[in-house]
């Protein structure tokens, strides 16, 4: 799954230069077909658990407080029709180190949350708000949270605590997304989005907010009804 | 490290009297002393007795004598033991220490203190006239208002199957080629070698033909002590408290013939290289080394106590000597001969004081070892009239002399009269065999994992501790509980039970120990022992701990 975010790294920095190779090539009049963008932010992810599952020996810790994790992001999208265009995003999610609190004698620990990627389709549909550029798309796609190897930790109070040992596993994700575009130059913006994602299976959905440069790589001619 | 107390259990409270008596005292010195400081006076330890060596700031003592307020404290740290002896000043000139033979020390497989050099500090404005060490049997009786019981209530903590294992010795002493051993007989047999009393009777110098009277004198030894007639025969095992302790002992005898009765030197051994010689010279028939040897002499021949691991007896000895010299072997305490034979009181001998166990030169009630046995009606020292026939008191005549020492009753097997110990030497015979011999665990089982391995109540939600006891020995106590302790604190419900378990999801996390306690009266002996004693026989399992939880870890 890794190799799977590689390649798509590898794809996109072969698309710079060519985007540099055609830019130079098209006219002024002609629409973007092919666009990418790399944009960094954060995700917002929220509590976990409630005190009131707190058992003693089988769920010590049973909240894991709401937190943000530091998030890159890289988006293709080709042109299908009108204001319509077909994009393919992946996020990568890095983990954070939380405390987590034990509520029956306040003791507590720290870990490292459990890094992830989001990839998903997504359709856009681009419009003018108060004349500036801007989409609202919606997607699908799936979400991978990386595994963790089993440790056995001290807590703060000194007692053992085993941190289980987890296998990476993937669920469906459904992601609706908000952007501005403020052009730089000719074939660059600058590019922000707040991003709504929500989980299949954990039932959670985060916050995601994201800003970096969008490139246009090809262009095409206009066509008839323009 | 094992942790020795002389009578074990005697920790208990000072009382606010002795507090206020010593603050009193410590006052006065402070106030009246002419010369301010500190003295140290040293002394040697050794064979049971104490030497003064005097003022010298040159020997290095081995040991540490801490001083506090109320009581002193010795300590003495051996090889692998460490002793503490718990003392009290009961007289503003005299100092006084609790240092008796430590008798625990004595069991098979242990190293016993043979010197030990100590020194004690005492104001130099002490104009002190003697310096003595006795054993108080029960020093702090007269004010306690606490249950000793209630305070002292599993504190023990001795794992009791460990420390009763023999030692298998390996010596390297020349043989004897003469000796020939034909055959082994355990002639009462209680199992487990290893936590019994083995005594092994040897012939000495017999030959071939002679076997048959060394068999009939062990007969005559242990089944007739030769008082009372036809109508009141007894045997060894009529005596209390060799009666109620019967369970503990195996009794062997081996048919030797030309065993010298100068082997000692012939081998040229001296203390235990003797009874290692002698533990693998019978190996081969009682491969655990016994804790008793009986070396039966014929008549006219040596014969006498000799050392803790062996008896020495004349072939026409009636029982009764056989009784008297195990109580005063290290089995039954080291216990005092309580004869009075000897008239010449000027004797130098006469001078020594001794007050411990069943002989003591005090009549005052509160430097009696006994006390506890005293009642306060009577006189002390006590008259040897018919009165007085059953009464525990004071009476003249012990230790061999006629006058100075006192013994606790009229009549013993120790006073060489009756086929009865008077109720003091019974009580420390008793103590004495409780302690050392008896241990009811035959096997203690458990599902705690291995050291270092933590528990998770997910997956071991339940810990199992079972333990096999010694039927018969059980069968000794009189109302014999289980009580099983979890971190020193009984746990509900498990009374009487030979296993339990424990979930793991109500304890908390960290360390915890599982301990079981046998406890209970030995049967006939309810009224043997008066002094504070704790019965109460200790298996501990493996420390274990409980993991706090898993936890699951999450973006
Ligand atoms: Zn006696």
């Amino acid at each position: 799954m890794i190799n799977f975010k590689r390649i798509i790294l590898i794809v996109l920095l072969f698309l710079i230069p060519l985007k540099l190779i055609l830019s130079q090539e098209s006219s002024q009049r002609e629409k973007p077909i092919i666009l990418i963008s790399y944009q960094m932010g954060i995700t917002s992810i929220p509590q976990e658990g409630e005190e009131e599952d707190y058992r003693q020996g089988f769920n010590p810790f049973p909240v894991v407080p709401s937190h943000t994790v530091k998030t890159v992001n890289g988006e293709i999208f080709v042109y299908l029709y009108r204001n319509l265009f077909l994009g393919f995003s992946l996020d990568y999610c890095m983990n954070t180190r939380i405390t987590v609190i034990d509520p029956s004698d306040d003791d507590s620990f720290q870990f490292n949350t459990l890094s992830f990627y989001n990839y998903y389709l997504s359709l856009r549909y681009k419009y003018k708000l108060f004349g500036i550029s801007s989409y609202f798309s919606i997607g699908v796609g799936r979400t991978l949270t990386n595994g963790a190897e089993s440790e056995t930790i001290t807590t703060n109070k000194g007692y053992s605590l085993l941190l289980e040992k987890i296998d990476s596993y993937s669920q469906m994700l459904y992601v609706s997304n908000f952007g501005l575009e403020l052009p730089l130059g000719e074939s660059i913006y600058l590019t922000g989005k707040i991003s709504y994602l929500r989980l299949n299976m954990d039932k959670d959905s985060y916050l995601q907010f994201l800003g970096g440069i969008k490139f246009i790589i090809l262009k095409g001619r206009e066509v008839q009804h323009e | 490290m094992k942790t020795l107390n002389l009578c074990g259990k005697k920790k208990r409270l000072v009382p606010l009297k002795l507090i206020f008596f010593l603050t009193i005292y410590l006052m006065t010195n402070l106030l009246f002393s002419s010369e301010a400081g500190i003295k140290k006076l040293y002394f040697k330890y050794s064979n049971n007795k104490i030497s003064y060596l005097g003022e010298k700031k040159t020997i290095e003592p081995p040991i540490n004598i801490r001083r506090k307020i109320g009581d002193w404290e010795i300590v003495f740290e051996g090889d692998n033991h460490k002793i503490i002896y718990k003392t009290r000043i009961f007289d503003p000139t005299l100092y006084s220490f609790d240092l008796d033979a430590p008798y625990t020390s004595y069991k098979a497989g242990e190293k016993q203190f043979k010197e030990i050099i100590f020194s004690v500090e005492i104001p130099t404005s002490i104009q002190y006239k003697r310096i003595f060490f006795y054993e108080l049997l029960h020093p702090f009786s007269i004010d306690e208002e606490i249950s000793p019981v209630k305070s002292n209530y599993f504190k023990k903590n001795i794992s009791l199957l460990t420390i009763k294992e023999k030692k298998i010795y390996s010596p390297k002493l020349k043989s004897i080629d003469s000796i020939k051993i034909f055959s082994h007989q355990k002639f009462i047999n209680n199992g487990n070698d290893k936590r019994r009393i083995d005594i092994v009777f040897i012939p000495v110098q017999y030959s071939e033909s002679e076997l048959g009277n060394f068999h009939k004198t062990i007969n005559f030894l242990l089944y007739d002590v030769c008082w009372g007639g036809w109508e009141d025969k007894r045997t060894f095992f009529d005596a209390s408290p060799m009666k109620e302790f019967k369970k503990l002992f195996n009794f062997h005898y081996l048919d030797i013939i030309n065993f010298p009765m100068d082997w000692q030197e012939e081998i040229a051994c001296s203390g235990d290289s003797c009874k290692e010689w002698l533990d693998n010279l019978i190996k081969k028939f009682i491969p655990v080394p016994p804790d008793i040897y009986v070396f039966v002499v014929k008549t006219f021949q040596w014969s006498s106590l000799s050392s803790y691991w062996s008896i020495i007896i004349r072939d026409d000895s009636c029982g009764n000597v056989l009784l008297r010299a195990f109580s005063r072997s290290s089995i039954g305490g080291g216990l005092y001969n309580e004869f009075d034979t000897t008239d010449n009181c000027k004797d130098e001998k006469a001078k020594e004081i001794i007050s411990r166990k069943n002989i003591t030169v005090f009549t005052d009630k509160d430097l009696i070892p006994w006390k506890h046995w005293i009642l306060d009606s009577t006189p002390l020292p006590t008259p040897n009239t018919l009165t007085y026939k059953n009464t525990v008191g004071a009476f003249e005549g012990g230790y061999d002399y006629k006058c100075y020492y006192y013994r606790p009753q009229e009549k013993c097997v120790l006073h060489g009269d009756l086929w009865d110990f008077c109720k003091v030497c019974r009580e420390y015979f008793t103590l004495t065999l409780l302690d050392n011999w008896f241990d009811p665990y035959v096997s203690a089982k458990s599902n705690v994992p291995s050291q270092g391995m933590i528990i998770y109540p997910s997956d071991t939600p339940f810990l199992n501790f079972f333990i096999t006891v010694d039927e018969g020995l059980l069968s000794m106590l009189d109302t014999p509980n289980i009580v099983w302790l979890l971190d020193d604190k009984p746990i509900e419900g498990t009374d009487g039970k030979r296993g339990i378990s424990i979930n793991t999801s109500l304890l908390k996390a960290g360390k915890h120990t599982v301990k079981v306690a046998i406890v209970g009266e030995v049967v006939g002996t309810t009224g043997f022992v008066r002094k504070y004693h704790d019965n109460h026989y200790y298996y501990t399992f493996p420390e274990f701990e409980i993991g706090k939880g898993k936890f699951k870890r999450q973006r």
